[in-house]
């Protein structure tokens, strides 16, 4: 995403260099085209040909205001493309999983994450191959939120937070378990046992 | 596969069943542990060369007794309701002998058939076996119209009417799908017996006895062929994995 750059060219718009060659030369063709035509000296045709516009700017003072609003208009015409990026919504803040790293390439997991999900799921419970490498068991297990504890419980949540940006409904957890198992590692977890076998 | 990986795995199979038999032999003489079922590494699928089957002897299955039940309750994370809109996986019927007024208690579940009705009449291709004889409902592919369920000469399908919360991570189930007894097939892959079989045991009662149909070691294999045992409704030649004796 670029959106600091288009944060830059909404600050200051002539230090962007397509924005600033855009509006200068939009300026200079205002410019020359209100000059030509004033230079001209035929009023009659420029009546004609651009309207009440060029009636008005054939008078000396208001001709110079028409340039300048003519050059915002220009600069702020160059300036929406950036502006509907910008104010697009924010991208969606993921916590990090457990462990140093994902199975694979996080970008190749991020493209591919539903593909690989339905290959492991037909393989598993159709022909009874339980590898964990893509199994959606273990995303839970690595992924479930600190707060809630599960991949799809809140707004925040791992899955739910990158499929609400996207727009994209999920029914894995309509059967799907969204919390890791008690065999699980959880990490605030205190064991069920005194480590020591005393009682305080 | 080559041939070197499966010499290597024939060589683990050869050690681990060496293994249960020192076991065996050093735990109690007399008492053989190779019957339960092997693990398999999990990038082995299910093989065709086994078959999951069950031997229930109804003489021994306590009168009154549901620890099976409870314990697939448990297992599974059903809620243990018997209601018409409750799941449930297996079930304790009593039948009685309306002459002699002799009343026996088992445990009916669904019986994984080797020609499974449920199978025949799925439009979606849900209802499916597997390779080791285990009956399933794909849930991604099941479509809830419930045709299996007519199907089923056991009663041993439910149908999940309401949302689900707070499922087991290893036993998906959600609303709109129909379902029944898997052997347990999170643990059996595991090498695991199934949480029914093991409760029973527990109990000290050892009705059930799980394992390979098809592995001429297995305990379950000598006990068929030792015992008289009969399938229910053999008249259906279902070729039901779950077989009772003492009926």
């Amino acid at each position: 995403m670029n959106a600091p750059e288009n944060l830059a060219t909404l600050g200051s718009p002539p230090e962007h260099p397509q924005g600033a060659g855009r509006v200068r030369n939009a300026a200079e063709a205002a410019t020359a085209t209100l000059g030509t035509k004033k230079h001209l000296g035929r009023p009659g045709v420029l009546l004609q040909r651009m309207n009440g516009m060029a009636r008005v700017a054939n008078l000396p003072d208001l001709g110079k205001w028409f340039r300048i609003v003519a050059c915002l208009g220009a600069m702020a015409f160059t300036a929406i493309p950036s502006m509907q990026v910008v104010a697009g919504v924010d991208l969606p803040k993921l916590e990090h999983g457990k462990g140093d790293k994902c199975v694979d390439d996080v970008a190749f997991i991020r493209r591919h994450h539903p593909d690989l999900l339905k290959h492991h799921r037909d393989e598993t419970v159709r022909l009874g191959i339980r590898t964990t490498k893509y199994s959606l068991k273990k995303c839970v297990e690595c992924h479930a939120g600190s707060k809630t504890g599960s991949v799809a419980s809140s707004k925040e949540d791992f899955c739910v937070a990158c499929h609400r940006y996207a727009g994209a409904k999920l029914d894995c957890w309509d059967c799907h378990a969204t919390k890791p198992g008690k065999q699980a590692a959880v990490p605030d977890a205190k064991p069920v046992l005194p480590l020591h076998g005393g009682s305080k | 596969m080559s041939d070197s990986m499966n010499s290597k795995l024939e060589d683990r199979r050869d050690f681990l069943k060496a293994g249960g038999l020192v076991a065996g032999v050093t735990l109690a003489p007399g008492l053989l542990f190779y019957g339960v079922a092997q693990s398999r590494a999990p990038e082995e699928g299910a093989s065709s060369r086994q078959r999951w089957g069950m031997l229930i002897d109804t003489t021994k299955c306590g009168d009154g007794c549901s620890d099976c039940v409870t314990a697939c309750n448990t297992e599974n994370g059903l809620s243990g309701k018997t209601g018409p809109q409750d799941s449930q996986w297996i079930r304790k019927v009593d039948v009685k002998d309306l002459r002699t007024g002799y009343v026996q208690s088992l445990p009916m579940m669904c019986q994984h058939c080797d020609n499974p009705p449920c199978v025949d009449v799925c439009p979606t291709g849900a209802s499916m076996k597997r390779a080791d004889g285990i009956v399933l409902v794909d849930r991604h592919a099941c479509i809830g119209c419930r045709y299996c369920m007519m199907a089923c000469p056991y009663k041993a399908r439910s149908f999940v009417h309401e949302p689900m919360h707070d499922q087991k991570p290893d036993v998906p189930r959600g609303k709109g799908c129909v379902e029944s007894c898997t052997f347990c097939v999170q643990r059996v892959d595991k090498g695991e017996q199934p949480a029914c079989v093991e409760a029973c045991d527990a109990k000290g009662h050892k009705a059930m006895l799980f394992g390979d149909l098809k592995d001429p070691q297995s305990a379950i294999f000598k006990a068929l062929k030792s015992t008289d045992s009969v399938e229910v409704r053999a008249d259906l030649a279902l070729d039901t994995g779950v077989r009772y004796q003492g009926i």
